[in-house]
């Protein structure tokens, strides 16, 4: 009795026609009845293969209600439309600004401790304060000459 | 048996869509008529319910039937190959 009240709601379930309730019976009853769920799976794969949704169309009424309403904004001054020169000008300015702006705020690249200092402090103070530079490469044996010099 | 194009498939093949038509053409016209409102047209039962001039039940005893009715000829079209 239960099975044949609950097999005729089998097609209602598919078309979600069904309350909560209702719902929730014949799912519980699809899981125990082989028959039924056979009929319900069969029903499944008909539709999917001979009756697919069509495709969706464009609403002639939304396209006419947007064309409306574009209308309307472009008569009341929302809408301007401008050359494109016109209308790339002040992206450009902006951006020409803000270029402006980042390359003024940027930091000074010399270092906050000149080390120049330093490393004449620590080499041989007799070569580098007299500003006398090698032309060529120092040798082995001038280096360690130099060495052989410092107290 | 014929091998029927997949679900997945987004289109219907010609031979798909002509075997619809066979079928539907053997069922009562009350059974196509409500066959092709549900799956065809996707009206509700109320919707249904409405163009038919009958109640809610009525609409789902008789969707019912006609889907019954669909599969068994779909499935003797296909057992006799008469496509």
């Amino acid at each position: 009795m239960d099975h044949k009240r609950l097999k005729k709601n089998l097609f209602a379930l598919y078309d979600r026609e069904l309350s909560a309730t209702e719902r929730c019976e014949v799912l519980a009853h699809i899981e125990d009845c082989l028959e039924c769920r056979q009929t319900y799976t069969n029903w499944e794969k008909i539709v999917k293969t001979f009756f697919r949704p069509p495709l969706p169309q464009t609403s002639e009424l939304f396209v006419q209600r947007v064309m409306e309403q574009v209308e309307i904004l472009s008569d009341s001054g929302w809408i301007r439309w401008q050359p494109v020169a016109t209308r790339w000008l002040v992206p450009v300015l902006g951006l020409g600004i803000a270029a402006l702006l980042i390359f003024i705020s940027l930091p000074s690249q010399e270092p906050v401790i000149s080390t120049e200092g330093l490393l004449l402090a620590n080499g041989p103070e007799r070569i580098f304060s007299q500003g006398v530079f090698l032309r060529e490469p120092p040798q082995t044996d001038d280096l360690v000459t130099i060495v052989l010099e410092e107290p | 048996m014929r091998v029927i194009s997949a679900p997945h498939d987004p289109t219907l093949t010609q031979e798909d869509t002509d075997l619809i038509k066979r079928v539907l053409s053997c069922l009562s016209p009350e059974y196509r008529m409500i066959l092709t409102l549900r799956e065809i047209q996707g009206f509700s039962y109320q919707e249904i319910a409405a163009v038919m001039h009958c109640s809610l039940d009525s609409v789902k005893a008789r969707l019912r039937r006609a889907r019954q009715d669909f599969e068994e000829k779909l499935r003797h079209f296909l057992g006799s190959g008469n496509v």
